[in-house]
């Protein structure tokens, strides 16, 4: 693959691991942090850290101050920053779209950022974003009372808490169910189709089933 | 299990699944309509015998889900865990085979040999949906029976598949995977129980605890665990464990329906669509509602009317026939005065309750009464009730006791005490003798119709305004929305209405038979002793025999009578209305002791002669009126308080008998009122 394509190529897959492990280290204790720190946390002996730690120096990534603690450069820590961002990507996708376990999506991000191609992450990142959205009540969904007779749409949330969601799920209207709007007069109940089922939702109720239009029914 | 015993079998399934149609084919008559102990929801039960074995057949209550959101739902969960029959049968509707899969998904795990009765295959058919059984079965492992309920087809092999099921028992595929966590954290839970008498797979203990439901009797450490353990889990899913669990399902659901199942490209607008657009639009619902209302009633009387009076004329020849045979004297006047009368009175009226079922039934049956809901929503909604509430309302217009029963329907115990509150205001069917006596009395035959629909009109105003002063002064308006699931319109089958009659009928001659026969002898007791003087036997004051004046029913009719006196009402009535307590249905069998019919020729024609010509209602209809209006809201019967107290305690049945009663004081003096004003002598 080429080094380019993924965007940090000048780097090994041990210096990214430094940067991030640096990162981490800062953020918990502040400031400039010791070499044997840095060794501990990596698992590796002091010599073969002091080692990676002066190429990096040697790339501008960071800096030795005196007393031996390392510090980023402004480069050095942009360049952290995108590797961690990245690798949280990377587990949250595994851990959040294909729901792997949170150990096992920590330990395959770790071997994944090093060898994923940036737009591939972007990507990633495009999807967690979507699911994000549809989480924070971002889509374009519009409650189903706001449906007319005919439309339909893909059901994208229910607010008010899980034993709502439940009660509708089981009449099979749950998240990503295609519903049809049979009858709504604007006030009393909304009928609706789903699957080869009639359900009656009373007002109140249908205001918190959030829908998203079809493309082709917003034209209209 | 096989050889000697009966065998248990259960039908399970969603509502409009097919269960009852199903389990009426199975049972034929051999039914019998109970309650699940503990709780109020009622359990059908019946058997068959196949090959020489007996099967008992237990209908269980519609559930979509095995965590119980509702009474009936709970009562399910209960059964299943508890006493698990031998053989389950799970009813789907083919033509929505995914979402019913749903429950499937959930009961295969339960260890409980299983068959699928796969119905509705011709309605899928039309809609050009084909689904391969065979395929079908070894996806899920399980016998699959093609069917169609309605028609009673099918019905053969599946007592078939249940026989060779209960000789050689498996219980099918291993059931849905949840995954590597949550089956993770359900081996752990497996690890920590014990093994139990009952027959529910570790497995499936363990999942239900995960879910927080003791299944049998876990303890609190065990719970303790769970929890920890599922909120572990929503953590790292970062989803609720119910919705994820719910999610499963409906993928194994998903997957086997995408494997069995070829949905035709049918678009053609079906009949239900058609239907639907004139009868549940908010302008053109509300006429067709009220029409068929409207209809109903008329069905009810009009066409009752020829069978009634043939009834009454036949319970006249027993009667006169027995006077012949029975010596007079005690005997002779606890008989045909007691028995035969209090008895024959309910009996005669027995065409218009079966016609009022037939019209409920055909309504139910046809998918007529979920539109109905449907359409009154919005209205009962803004009156603080539940669309559901209109079912219980309705089926209030043939028995208030069935009805309190049927509030279980609503989810929450605000919307089903306020509902249970205001049944006692429909008119139920045992007024209808009432007004049948006072009607064809005092009105001309052209406004039969209209009085008593404007009885039953004025029991609807009164029952709303009571729901929404009730809902403001006790309850929070929290209330649960409407939400339910609209059947397809079908063709009442003869032989389900025909059953729901056979039952109702069943049920009321049994209350004829028991509670109205002690009613209308401790009446007869009351209205004959103490014995008037000699002499004074035949003699007659006031419209009232003398020798009626000094019984006890008299005397207490005369301590009551100055709280009727306001409404224009004497102590006659008040003797009349008391006796109503018992059951509606006396109020007319006490009248015609009272007016002293009993000895002489004794139909209730004689009675509206009597009245007629009363003095307290001669030349005035209003009076009639205001009695009836009394009579439409007060007090309900013995029966309705029963079940109102097992529904809902002492302290309800208390509020509810005196809040009914002072309603239709304060109304029937209203309405004296305004006849008074308009002329009318009252």
């Amino acid at each position: 693959m080429s080094e380019e394509k993924r965007g940090l190529g000048q780097l090994s897959r041990a210096q990214e691991d430094y940067l991030e492990a640096l990162l981490a280290l800062e953020k918990d204790g502040g400031g400039g942090v010791s070499l044997s720190a840095l060794a501990e946390r990596l698992g590796v002996s002091a010599p073969s850290a002091s080692e990676v730690v002066q190429r990096l120096q040697e790339a501008g990534l960071v800096e030795r101050v005196p007393r031996g603690a390392i510090r980023f450069t402004e480069a050095g820590r942009a360049r952290a920053e995108m590797v961690a961002a990245r690798h949280k990507t990377i587990r949250r996708f595994f851990a959040e779209v294909l729901r792997v376990s949170p150990e096992v999506a920590e330990d395959d991000a770790c071997r994944a950022e090093h060898t994923l191609h940036a737009e591939t992450c972007e990507r990633m990142e495009d999807f967690l974003a979507h699911v994000a959205a549809d989480r924070l009540e971002k889509d374009n969904s519009v409650p189903l009372t706001l449906l007319g007779k005919g439309q339909e749409g893909k059901l994208v949330r229910v607010a008010g808490g899980e034993n709502v969601e439940i009660r509708l799920a089981v009449l099979g209207l749950r998240r990503g169910a295609k519903v049809r709007v049979l009858q709504n007069s604007g006030r009393g109940p909304v009928m609706v189709g789903v699957g080869n089922a009639r359900v009656a939702i009373g007002r109140d109720l249908a205001t918190r089933v959030h829908i998203a239009l079809n493309k082709t029914t917003v034209r209209k | 299990m096989t050889g000697r015993g009966v065998i248990r079998v259960a039908i399970i399934g969603n509502p409009n699944s097919g269960k009852t149609c199903l389990f009426n084919n199975l049972t034929g008559a051999h039914q019998h309509v109970g309650n699940w102990p503990g709780v109020t929801v009622e359990k059908k039960t019946g058997n068959y015998v196949y090959q020489g074995h007996i099967y008992e057949v237990i209908d269980l209550p519609g559930c979509y889900h095995l965590v119980p959101y509702s009474l009936e739902e709970e009562v399910v969960e209960r059964f299943l865990y508890e006493e698990p029959p031998d053989v389950l049968i799970n009813i789907v509707d083919a033509t929505n085979l995914e979402r019913h899969l749903l429950l499937t998904a959930q009961l295969v795990g339960l260890g409980v040999p299983m068959v699928l009765a796969l119905n509705m295959m011709d309605e899928a058919g039309q809609r050009g949906i084909t689904i391969d059984v065979g395929k079908l079965e070894q996806m899920l492992g399980i016998p699959v029976v093609p069917m169609v309920a309605r028609r009673n087809k099918g019905t053969m092999e599946l007592l078939e598949r249940i026989a060779s099921l209960v000789e050689r028992p498996h219980v099918g595929a291993a059931g849905v995977d949840y995954g590597i966590l949550v089956e993770g954290a359900l081996e752990r839970l497996e690890g920590e129980l014990e093994a139990c008498s009952c027959r529910v797979p570790l497995r499936q203990r363990a999942l239900s605890l995960l879910r927080g439901r003791v299944v049998c009797g876990e303890d609190r450490e065990k719970l303790t665990l769970a929890t920890r353990l599922r909120e572990q889990l929503e953590e790292s899913l970062q989803d609720r464990l119910e919705s994820y669990i719910l999610e499963r399902c409906y993928g194994f659901a998903h997957g086997v329906v995408r494997m069995c199942v070829v949905q035709g490209s049918h678009k053609r607008l079906s009949l239900t669509d058609r239907l639907d657009n004139y009868l549940t639009h908010p302008v053109l619902g509300l006429i067709v509602f009220a029409a068929s209302m409207w209809i109903t009633f008329e069905v009810v009387f009009a066409a009752g009317e020829p069978l009634t009076t043939l009834l009454e004329s036949g319970f006249e020849r027993v009667r006169e026939g027995l006077m012949e045979v029975i010596p007079a004297g005690f005997w002779r006047s606890l008989v045909t005065d007691g028995v035969v009368r209090g008895v024959g009175g309910v009996l005669t009226f027995l065409p218009n309750v079966l016609l009022l079922f037939l019209a409920i039934g055909i309504l139910e049956d046809s998918g007529y009464m979920a539109r109905a809901a449907f359409v009154m929503d919005g209205i009962m909604h803004r009156l603080g009730l539940h669309g559901k509430s209109f079912i219980p309302m309705l089926i209030g217009f043939g028995c208030t006791v069935p009805a309190v029963m049927a509030t279980r329907a609503l989810d929450t115990r605000r919307d089903r005490l306020i509902t249970a509150l205001i049944l006692p205001f429909m008119s139920c069917g045992a007024r209808v003798p009432v007004y049948a006596l006072f009607i064809s009395a005092f009105f001309s035959a052209r406004w039969h119709a209209t009085v008593v629909m404007s009885l039953y009109l004025l029991g609807i105003v009164v029952a709303i305004g009571s729901a929404n002063v009730l809902g403001r002064l006790f309850f929070m308006r929290d209330y649960t929305p409407l939400l339910m699931e609209l059947p397809p319109y079908r063709l009442p089958s003869l032989r389900s209405v025909g059953m729901l009659i056979w039952q109702r009928a069943w049920m009321y001659l049994k209350k004829a038979g028991t509670l109205l026969l002690a009613a209308s002898i401790m009446m007869w007791y009351l209205c004959s002793y103490p014995r008037p003087a000699r002499g004074e036997e035949g003699v007659e004051r006031d419209g009232a025999r003398v020798a009626f004046e000094a019984t006890y029913a008299a005397r207490l009719g005369r301590a009551l009578e100055p709280l009727v006196r306001p409404l224009g009402f004497d102590w006659r009535i008040a003797v009349g209305l008391l006796s109503g307590v018992a059951a509606k249905e006396a109020v007319v069998a006490t009248l015609l002791v009272v007016y002293g019919v009993s000895d002489e020729d004794g139909s209730s024609a004689a009675l509206e002669d009597k009245l007629r010509m009363d003095p307290l209602f001669s030349g005035k209809p209003w009076v009639a009126y205001t009695l009836l209006v009394f009579v439409l809201l007060y007090v309900p019967c013995v029966a309705v308080m029963v079940v109102f107290f097992r529904e809902f305690g002492i302290w309800w049945t208390v509020f509810m008998t005196v809040y009914t009663t002072l309603v239709a004081w304060v109304v029937a003096w209203c309405v004296r009122v305004v006849g008074w004003l308009c002329g009318a002598s009252v």
